[in-house]
C-alpha cells in the first residue's frame, strides 16, 4: 500500500474537471492511503451547503473508507471567509506546515491539480 | 568532537510554471517553500515558463491610488522580494535553497536581469534534482 | 530515485502559437535521452494533441508570418515512434467528439478507471 498526497487547488465551479481529482482519490483509496489537501480555490468545494453533482461526489469522498483523509488549508479558508463550522464534516483544517510534514515524511507519490 | 554521523537533510524539489499576478499558485508555492525551509529541508525550485518572471530584479512596488496609499503605505512586496526573503530564510535556517530559471524561458521573455541567487538552467537540471531529491512536487499550471 | 516517471499533460493550446510548441511536451521530450522510463498521459483537452490533422500554419500578424507553427501531432508522433508510452483517457476523447480515425496510431487508450492502477506502475507522477 502506498501513501498518495493529492493537492487540489481547483474548484469545480471554475474548472469542470476538478471533480476528476475526487474520483482519482476515491479510486486510489481502494488500495492505498490517500490524503487530499484542498488549497486556494480548491477549498470552495468544502462548504456543506453546496448541493450539486461535484459536491455530492466530494461529500462521498470525505465520508469514504478510512483510507481517505481530506484536509483544507486554514489560510485559504480564511481568505475566502469560510468558517470551519460551514465545512463538510470530516474535513481537517490544517496548514502548509502540516502539508510539508506530510509531503516530506509520509508521502510516496504526490500530485497537484 | 561528536562521532555521530551528520543527519542528511531531506530535499524537496518544486517545479512552478505560473508567473506573478495570474494565479494563486506562486503564493502557495512560496508558502510551501517557506515552510520547508523553516523546517530545515533543502529546497530546489525550478521556475519554468512564466515563473521565471517571479524573480526579475527590476520589479518595483507601486502606490495604490484607489486606496490612496503611497508606495510605503501600500507595503506591497513584489514577488522578487518574496524570493529574496526565501533566500534569507534559507540562510537563517541552515537550509539550502537552489533556484533555477529555465534559460530559454528567460530568453524569450527578456527576463535576463534576475535577482542574486537565481541561476540559469534547463530540463536536465530538473531531472537531476528530481532524481536526487526526497520528494518532487510539480505544481500544475491552470 | 524515480526512474519510471509519468508526465500528465492536461492543458492544451495555451501559448502554443507563441511558443511554437506545447511547453510541457517539449520539456519532457528533452528528458527522454536521460529518462528512458518516461511515459506520457494525455487527459482533458490535451487528448486533442493526438489528433493527426492539427494544422496551425499560415498565421500572419501585421503582414509578417508567425514563423514555424507548432506541429503538436508531430511532437506526439515523435514520442510514439520511439516507443515512449503515450496514454490517453478514452472518456475525454469521447466527450470531445474526437473520431478514432483522426487519432495517431499507437496511442494507448485507457479508461478513467484505469488511471489509478496506471499510477501504481510509476515511481513518480508529474502533473503539469
Amino acid at each position: 500500500m502506498a501513501n498518495y498526497l493529492l493537492i487540489s487547488s481547483r474548484d469545480p465551479f471554475e474548472y469542470r474537471d476538478a471533480e476528476w481529482f475526487y474520483d482519482l482519490a476515491a479510486e486510489l483509496s481502494a488500495r492505498h492511503s490517500v490524503k487530499l489537501f484542498l488549497v486556494g480555490n480548491g477549498v470552495l468545494i468544502g462548504r456543506n451547503r453546496i448541493d450539486n453533482g461535484p459536491s455530492k461526489k466530494f461529500r462521498r469522498l470525505v465520508g469514504l473508507n478510512g483510507n481517505v483523509h481530506v484536509g483544507a488549508d486554514n489560510f485559504s479558508l480564511r481568505e475566502r471567509g469560510i468558517d470551519t463550522g460551514e465545512l463538510v464534516p470530516g474535513i481537517t483544517v490544517t496548514g502548509v506546515d502540516t502539508l510539508v510534514d506530510t509531503l516530506m515524511e509520509s508521502t510516496d507519490k504526490v500530485l497537484w491539480h | 568532537m561528536s562521532d555521530a554521523p551528520a543527519i542528511r537533510k531531506k530535499t524537496l524539489t518544486v517545479a512552478l510554471m505560473d508567473g506573478p499576478y495570474v494565479s494563486n499558485n506562486p503564493t502557495t508555492a512560496f508558502r510551501i517553500v517557506d515552510a520547508a525551509l523553516r523546517k530545515g529541508y533543502n529546497v530546489n525550485v525550478f521556475a519554468y515558463e512564466s515563473a521565471v518572471e517571479l524573480s526579475i530584479a527590476k520589479q518595483q512596488p507601486h502606490q495604490n491610488p484607489v486606496k490612496q496609499r503611497t508606495v510605503e503605505e501600500a507595503d506591497h512586496p513584489t514577488t522578487k522580494r518574496l524570493v529574496e526573503n526565501l533566500f534569507d530564510s534559507s540562510r537563517r535556517n541552515g537550509a539550502k535553497l537552489d533556484w533555477i530559471a529555465c534559460g530559454l524561458c528567460v530568453d524569450e521573455r527578456g527576463s535576463f536581469d534576475q535577482i542574486e541567487g537565481v541561476r540559469r538552467g534547463g530540463p536536465g537540471d530538473f531531472l537531476d534534482w528530481a532524481r536526487q531529491s526526497d520528494q518532487t512536487l510539480v505544481i500544475a499550471t491552470k | 530515485m524515480p526512474e519510471k516517471i509519468l508526465t500528465i499533460v492536461e492543458r492544451a493550446y495555451h501559448g502554443t502559437l507563441e511558443e511554437q510548441d506545447d511547453t510541457v511536451l517539449w520539456f519532457n521530450s528533452m528528458l527522454l535521452a536521460k529518462a528512458p522510463g518516461l511515459g506520457f498521459l494525455l487527459r482533458g483537452n490535451a487528448v486533442n494533441y493526438a489528433v493527426s490533422t492539427q494544422d496551425a500554419s499560415g498565421l500572419e500578424i501585421g503582414g509578417a508570418s508567425f514563423g514555424k507553427p507548432p506541429e503538436i501531432a508531430n511532437d506526439v508522433r515523435f514520442l510514439l515512434d520511439r516507443n515512449v508510452p503515450v496514454y490517453a483517457i478514452a472518456e475525454d476523447i469521447d466527450e470531445r467528439g474526437i473520431s478514432r480515425e483522426r487519432l495517431l496510431q499507437g496511442l494507448r487508450e485507457i479508461h478513467r478507471s484505469d488511471l489509478a492502477p496506471l499510477l501504481d506502475q510509476y515511481d513518480a507522477v508529474w502533473h503539469w
